[in-house]
């Protein structure tokens, strides 16, 4: 029988080792959700942080939750919202790269259209199209109601349709997949 | 058009990383967790990784790393900086009230006649732990310059200094991959408060672990001045500040961890920690109030110097 995340988290109250199999469970994740969005180096140094920031809060763990791991995308997000500046400039950069294969210019668009959202409505676009959070997990990570997800994630969404320049989308799928 | 899955192929660039991968980061929170506070398994000796010269990775690593520099005497061109201070040396009854040796060390720190160091300068710093070879490192004075690490598993990591807001980022030392934003973490804290409410608040308003908690206090109190160097009147606050925490004991026969008796402070583990937690008890010379180090490290060299490699 496998223990549950609450349940190793609970026992590292007292044996702060076994929070190891925390960071075992869960690095791999994080450590890309972290490098999509801010690339390899920072995300190096981030990983380590986001789980000692787990392991000091582990204590106010809420233990009606098996997995723990929307709660690390929280306190990822958080650590994110640190180089907020990076982020933007770091996904400028990547719609700034000149786009020789029509494929590559629908995702320059994209990024740019990363660059310019508001902080909130990013964090929650890309928890929810990179790390296939449910909405109820997103609002846990984030600790905002259900109701402000939807709203966040339909106006990050209307954005980037925007941005992709009204293209129709069978248009864009071509692109993508002959460009 | 669905543009959540145009984004989830742009996320599909990049691939789960491997044990591997993962390997720096796993170690750098082993090692914090073995040092938060005094839950350090007496069998279980970490090991401080230390990957490139990130700032995050080196906080880790240096948290995981309590030690504490005498208070001395910066001299230019590699002095030793231990030196008896003389005219702090307090009478010889033994000190059996916390309040009391802290107060003792303040003064103690406030009579250190020292210099500052030039901005070009290095803090050097050499602690020994057990039975490892010693970690040596260099800081930059003013956190522009270069310095050094040489860890107790004999890794060596350059510490790139912070210049126009930008430091170099390498995997390896030889190896510079570009620059990323940075502010400047001179190691001469001439930007902390001289007086004890001042140097309360600034450890309110940066306390680590839970509210409340002495551990986190005093370790809180070791990382201030944990291979950095305080201008003397910072350095009394300091000791002032920590003076005000509860639950302090002395340790009258203490030893650091290379065996060098003194007196001690030391306080009790928090609620839960694992059975074979052993408590810090942080060490001071018995006559001259400096500190030697705690009973996990001891510092056995530390001096300014002009270059990184540079020993006193």
């Amino acid at each position: 029988m496998t223990p549950t995340d609450a349940e190793i988290i609970d026992r590292s109250r007292h044996e702060p080792d076994a929070f190891a199999a925390i960071f075992d469970r869960h690095a791999p994740h994080i450590r890309r959700y972290l490098e999509r969005r801010l690339g390899a180096q920072v995300a190096d140094d981030l990983v380590a942080e986001t789980f000692l920031t787990a392991f000091d809060k582990r204590q106010r763990y809420d233990r009606a939750r098996p997995d723990a791991r929307p709660w690390l995308y929280g306190i990822a997000t958080n650590l994110v919202g640190r180089h907020r500046r990076h982020e933007a400039r770091r996904h400028r950069e990547r719609s700034a790269e000149t786009a020789e294969v029509a494929a590559w210019a629908v995702r320059s668009r994209l990024a740019g259209a990363l660059a310019g959202l508001t902080a909130g409505d990013r964090d929650v676009l890309l928890l929810v199209a990179w790390e296939q959070l449910a909405y109820e997990e997103v609002a846990a990570a984030l600790a905002i109601p259900v109701g402000t997800v939807r709203s966040r994630l339909h106006r990050a969404r209307r954005k980037v349709r925007e941005a992709l320049g009204g293209q129709n989308p069978t248009e864009v799928e071509e692109l993508l997949n002959n460009g | 058009m669905d543009e959540l899955r145009l984004l989830r192929e742009m996320g599909d660039e990049t691939p789960l990383p491997d044990e591997a991968a993962l390997a720096p980061a796993r170690a750098v929170l082993l090692a914090g967790i073995a040092e938060r506070g005094p839950v350090r398994l007496r069998k279980r000796r970490s090991r401080y990784a230390l990957v490139g010269a990130s700032v995050v990775g080196l906080a880790a690593a240096v948290a995981a790393t309590i030690t504490l520099l005498p208070s001395g005497r910066p001299a230019p061109g590699g002095q030793a900086l231990t030196t008896a201070s003389s005219a702090a040396a307090v009478e010889a009854e033994p000190v059996t009230d916390p309040v009391r040796l802290l107060a003792f060390a303040a003064r103690a720190a406030r009579a250190d006649p020292a210099a500052p160091p030039r901005p070009d300068q290095f803090v050097y710093t050499r602690s020994e732990a057990g039975g490892d070879p010693a970690r040596e490192i260099w800081l930059s004075v003013d956190g522009v310059h270069d310095g050094l690490l040489t860890n107790h598993d004999g890794s060596t990591s350059r510490l790139p200094g912070c210049v126009g807001g930008q430091r170099d980022v390498f995997k390896d030392p030889a190896v510079v991959l570009g620059t990323e934003p940075c502010e400047p973490r001179p190691a001469y804290r001439s930007d902390l408060p001289t007086d004890v409410d001042g140097m309360l608040a600034h450890l309110d308003a940066n306390a680590s672990g839970e509210p409340g908690s002495v551990n986190a206090r005093g370790k809180d109190v070791l990382a201030l001045i944990n291979e950095s160097l305080l201008p003397p009147l910072t350095r009394a606050a300091l000791y002032e500040a920590a003076a005000r925490v509860p639950g302090l004991s002395v340790v009258r026969d203490a030893r650091d961890a290379a065996g060098r008796p003194g007196v001690g402070i030391t306080w009790p583990v928090p609620p839960g920690a694992s059975p074979d937690a052993e408590p810090v008890t942080v060490v001071f010379d018995a006559r001259t109030y400096e500190l030697l180090g705690t009973n996990f490290h001891a510092i056995t060299a530390q001096a300014v110097v002009d270059q990184v490699g540079q020993r006193p």
